[in-house]
């Protein structure tokens, strides 16, 4: 008689909780007979011995779930990031420059590495060569002998002694024309030599 | 018998030889993961990937987990608040 009742409680437990016994996990955990024996003797017989029982079935049962989706889904993404991390830095510090770029190309990493300039501005007046144009206007205003020396000293590089042999004066002359020159320049945007410092 | 995941996963606390076992369990899907790199990495790849199953096996809250009637409780009161939000 008495058992009956307790199975009453059972079929009471599974009424009352529809939808959590169709809770997938528990669905699958309960389609174990032995894990339903466990949790009918449970609620049948509620101590604390079959509880436990059931909750050990339960956390073996839950942990190989979880443990696996886990290390699963870890394993997945660690292996892409991993493989994209390495390809990135293989990108960063190649260690093949000479090798085609493409398989039948015979370009090469290094030749496109190496900045080729083909355009190069071509002219013997430095006016050509200024972008700004207040100082292009200053540049204007100088001598075309300034003019030149600074063409020769700024755009082809030449040291004031350089510059000097080349017009046939001295050194110190060309520097001091140099100077007025840029002092000048200096004038007519409104800089002085400190400001220019910075 | 072979011992269960569970239970290894217990003893890998403090026993390698568990962690062995736990790691040649998943060496199919490391491999299975290592499809998704590039051939020359893979090698270099599995090792990483060794590693990190090492250091999960060894950070992994077994107690942690929820028993039986605890995921009871639990699954209970969260469509309670579902409810309640909803």
């Amino acid at each position: 008689m008495e058992k009956n009742n307790d199975c009453y409680k059972f079929r009471k437990f599974i009424e009352e909780n529809k939808a959590f016994l169709n809770n997938p996990i528990i669905k699958d955990f309960l389609s174990k007979k032995a894990n339903y024996q466990l949790l009918k003797q449970s609620i049948c017989d509620p101590t604390c011995q079959n509880k436990e029982q059931l909750d050990q079935a339960f956390r073996g049962f839950y942990f190989n779930i979880r443990f696996t989706a886990y290390i699963s889904s870890t394993l997945y993404f660690h292996a892409i990031n991993l493989d994209k991390k390495i390809r990135k830095l293989n990108y960063q510090f190649p260690i093949m420059l000479d090798q085609p770029v493409k398989e039948d190309s015979d370009m090469s990493l290094k030749d496109m590495t190496i900045y080729h300039e083909d355009f190069e501005l071509k002219s013997d007046n430095i006016l050509d060569y200024i972008t700004d144009s207040k100082i292009y206007e200053a540049v204007k205003r100088l001598t075309p002998n300034q003019r030149h020396i600074l063409y020769l000293v700024y755009i082809k590089g030449w040291t004031d002694s350089e510059v000097g042999k080349h017009l046939k004066k001295s050194q110190q002359a060309v520097s001091k024309s140099r100077n007025k020159a840029l002092k000048r320049i200096r004038g007519d945007l409104n800089i002085t030599l400190e400001k220019c410092i910075l | 018998m072979a011992k269960t995941l569970y239970q290894l996963a217990i003893d890998s606390k403090n026993d390698t030889e568990a962690v062995e076992k736990i790691l040649k369990a998943f060496k199919p899907k490391i491999k299975k993961s290592l499809q998704q790199t590039k051939f020359q990495n893979r090698v270099d790849i599995e090792q990483e990937l060794e590693l990190k199953l090492i250091s999960i096996i060894k950070m992994y809250e077994v107690d942690e987990l929820d028993g039986f009637w605890r995921f009871y409780e639990r699954q209970n009161h969260y469509k309670e608040s579902y409810k309640v939000v909803k």
